[in-house]
């Protein structure tokens, strides 16, 4: 492997930043493919250099392939860098990078591929022994899908194939929703993912969203660093992750982490990854969900009680260094909380809210990480994710960093667009969330409790 | 292995006359690489935190009153002539109808024809044949007629 000197980002917003710092601390330079939304934003002045790569539209600029190696050849860059979102799970696109000679800073587009699909990755996590939900392979029809339910039984949570981020995800509870929920998720897996291919698979009521950060030299050699619980979500989006995961016997917290490391050897893994689970807390037993083959945007709670740069393993991966630490040099300590800010309006149901940021003043403090892409006067524009910043606050136990956090909020002013902070300060007011007894419909609930109370 | 004054001096003016503004020179295993920065360096890496680092762009004023210019419409490697050794597709002074091609962008092997959009003559031609292009990156000034 050559070693890499020069990395095209090939990302935005505050993941470009996260990825041109790691660049420029192991002397790597760096090189911006942007749209032409985002010339005049922060990772556009940081990066040694910036190729305007196509509209604001990303169809037309972030997710062109052929443009995007294009750029990094004629920058003479060894490496690409894709951040999360966009063509980062693209396995066709690993390919045209390794094929031009480029450095995919991920895994193997192999790799990408057998894990991409979840009906693959949960074949191969049934190999590796990890315990899976019950539910079924491809489901063709809603008449099919009632079939199965007979054996797999109510509720069940229909999923598209090829899915994430919530998009083609429906609860059934009865046949009448199963079949309404078979339409609307087969739409929406058809518009997101271009394929409709649906399963079903038990769902847990009150389970938590487990996951085990895996890191894999691409010879062999995998360690993991630990877990993050990343339960509080609305619509299936994480809304607020932490390390280590709280109130979990540290026997099922092994059982977690050596089945990640498992599936990770099993599948040769290469690059930073993520092996989700579901956790049903009142049985103790774990589930595994699936595989995410990037960088996600939580990394940042992990790097916080490890003391590892998760992106600067990526880019030594990379360039044939292998990993900076064995897994008997992984050492945890303390408790990292992750909040995400968005520009949306938790008063009017969440909607985007994009403008010019009028007023920006972050808390400040040793126990405060803020990454971000952010600052007074830019422009959020309305073509992109919502996601403004991500709040890390750090504390030597949950309580402490629970505090901490609160803290932060109460101290952080953003004006010129609604954001989701008074939504974040009231979740973390909540005495479930102090005791652990949240799950991934928690915050969803707590919504509706409370409507039109927030403003 | 060590340097002398001259071979210094001799790499520098090697970085000099070439138009490349990076050069590597790998000999007995030590490798050196000199990147020229400032004016003229358009494709080379500047020193993180510059500022202002934008492409190789044209500023507004560059194009002379009364012209139009024609822009990128994709980002790629532009070619000035329709294949290696013929001569280019328009030259300065070159009149062009509407629908004429003014040059090539090439994306990985795909080519889109770039064309006037408009009849007049070509007041300037921006860039050199078979660097990269910008989205957006003024490639032409054309003066309508």
């Amino acid at each position: 492997m050559k070693p890499v000197r020069r990395v095209l980002v090939a990302n935005r917003g505050e993941i470009a930043v996260r990825v041109i710092s790691a660049c420029h601390k192991l002397g790597i330079e760096s090189v911006l493919a942007a749209s032409e939304a985002d010339l005049d934003a922060l990772p556009a002045r940081l990066a040694g250099r910036v190729i305007c790569i196509g509209p604001a539209a990303a169809a037309q600029s972030y997710l062109l392939a052929p443009t995007i190696v294009h750029a990094a050849l004629s920058a003479h860059c060894d490496a690409i860098h894709p951040g999360y979102g966009f063509l980062s799970e693209n396995a066709v696109f690993a390919e045209l990078c390794e094929k031009n000679g480029v450095t995919f800073i991920g895994p193997r587009p192999q790799t990408m591929h057998n894990l991409g699909d979840k009906l693959r990755a949960r074949a191969l996590a049934k190999q590796c022994g990890i315990p899976l939900l019950p539910g079924s392979s491809r489901v063709e029809s809603a008449v099919q899908a009632e079939d199965l339910v007979r054996d797999i039984g109510y509720p069940v949570l229909l999923k598209a194939s090829a899915g994430g981020g919530g998009r083609g995800m429906k609860v059934a509870t009865d046949a009448i929703s199963l079949r309404s929920g078979f339409e609307t998720a087969t739409a929406e897996a058809l518009a997101s993912f271009g394929d409709g291919t649906l399963f079903l698979e038990r769902f847990v009521p009150r389970a938590r969203h487990v996951e085990v950060q895996i890191l894999g030299d691409g010879e062999g050699g995998i360690i993991h660093l630990g877990e993050r619980d990343c339960s509080v979500q609305r619509r299936y989006q994480k809304v607020i992750e932490e390390a280590p995961a709280p109130a979990l016997a540290a026997e099922l917290v092994q059982k977690i982490r050596d089945a990640a490391v498992r599936l990770a050897n099993a599948a040769g893994y290469r690059s930073a990854g993520t092996v989700e689970f579901l956790v049903d807390p009142e049985t103790a037993r774990y589930y595994f969900l699936e595989v995410n083959t990037r960088i996600q945007v939580e990394h940042p709670v992990t790097e916080m009680v490890t003391g590892i740069d998760i992106v600067g393993e990526q880019l030594r991966i990379a360039s044939g260094t292998g990993l900076s630490q064995r897994q008997d040099g992984v050492r945890f300590s303390g408790h990292a909380i992750e909040m995400r800010i968005n520009a949306e309006s938790p008063a009017h149901g969440f909607r985007p809210s994009p403008g010019r940021i009028a007023a920006w003043r972050p808390p400040v403090g040793s126990h405060i990480r803020l990454d971000t892409h952010c600052h007074e006067g830019y422009l959020v524009p309305p073509y992109y994710d919502s996601l403004l910043a991500k709040l890390i606050v750090t504390g030597c136990d949950r309580p402490t960093a629970i505090e901490n956090a609160r803290q932060a909020l109460a101290n952080f002013v953003i004006e010129g667009v609604q954001t989701t902070l008074p939504f974040l300060e009231r979740v973390l007011a909540e005495a479930a969330f102090h005791n652990a007894a949240h799950h991934t419909r928690w915050a969803e609930e707590l919504l509706q409790q409370q409507d039109g109370v927030l403003a | 292995m060590h340097f002398s004054d001259e071979d210094v001096a001799r790499i520098l003016k090697l970085v000099d006359e070439t138009t490349r503004d990076e050069i590597e020179v790998e000999w007995n295993g030590v490798v050196v690489r000199a990147t020229r920065t400032g004016k003229g360096a358009v494709a080379s890496a500047s020193p993180p935190g510059g500022g202002e680092n934008r492409g190789p762009e044209v500023p507004k004023s560059a194009i002379a009153q009364g012209c139009v210019a024609v822009t990128a419409p994709v980002m790629g490697t532009i070619y000035l002539k329709p294949e290696p050794g013929k001569p280019p597709f328009v030259s300065q002074g070159s009149l062009v109808a509407h629908d004429d091609t003014l040059c090539l962008i090439e994306v990985m092997k795909v080519f889109t024809a770039v064309k006037a959009g408009q009849g007049g003559v070509v007041e300037k031609i921006f860039v050199e044949d078979g660097r990269l292009v910008e989205f957006g990156q003024p490639v032409f000034a054309i003066r309508p007629q």
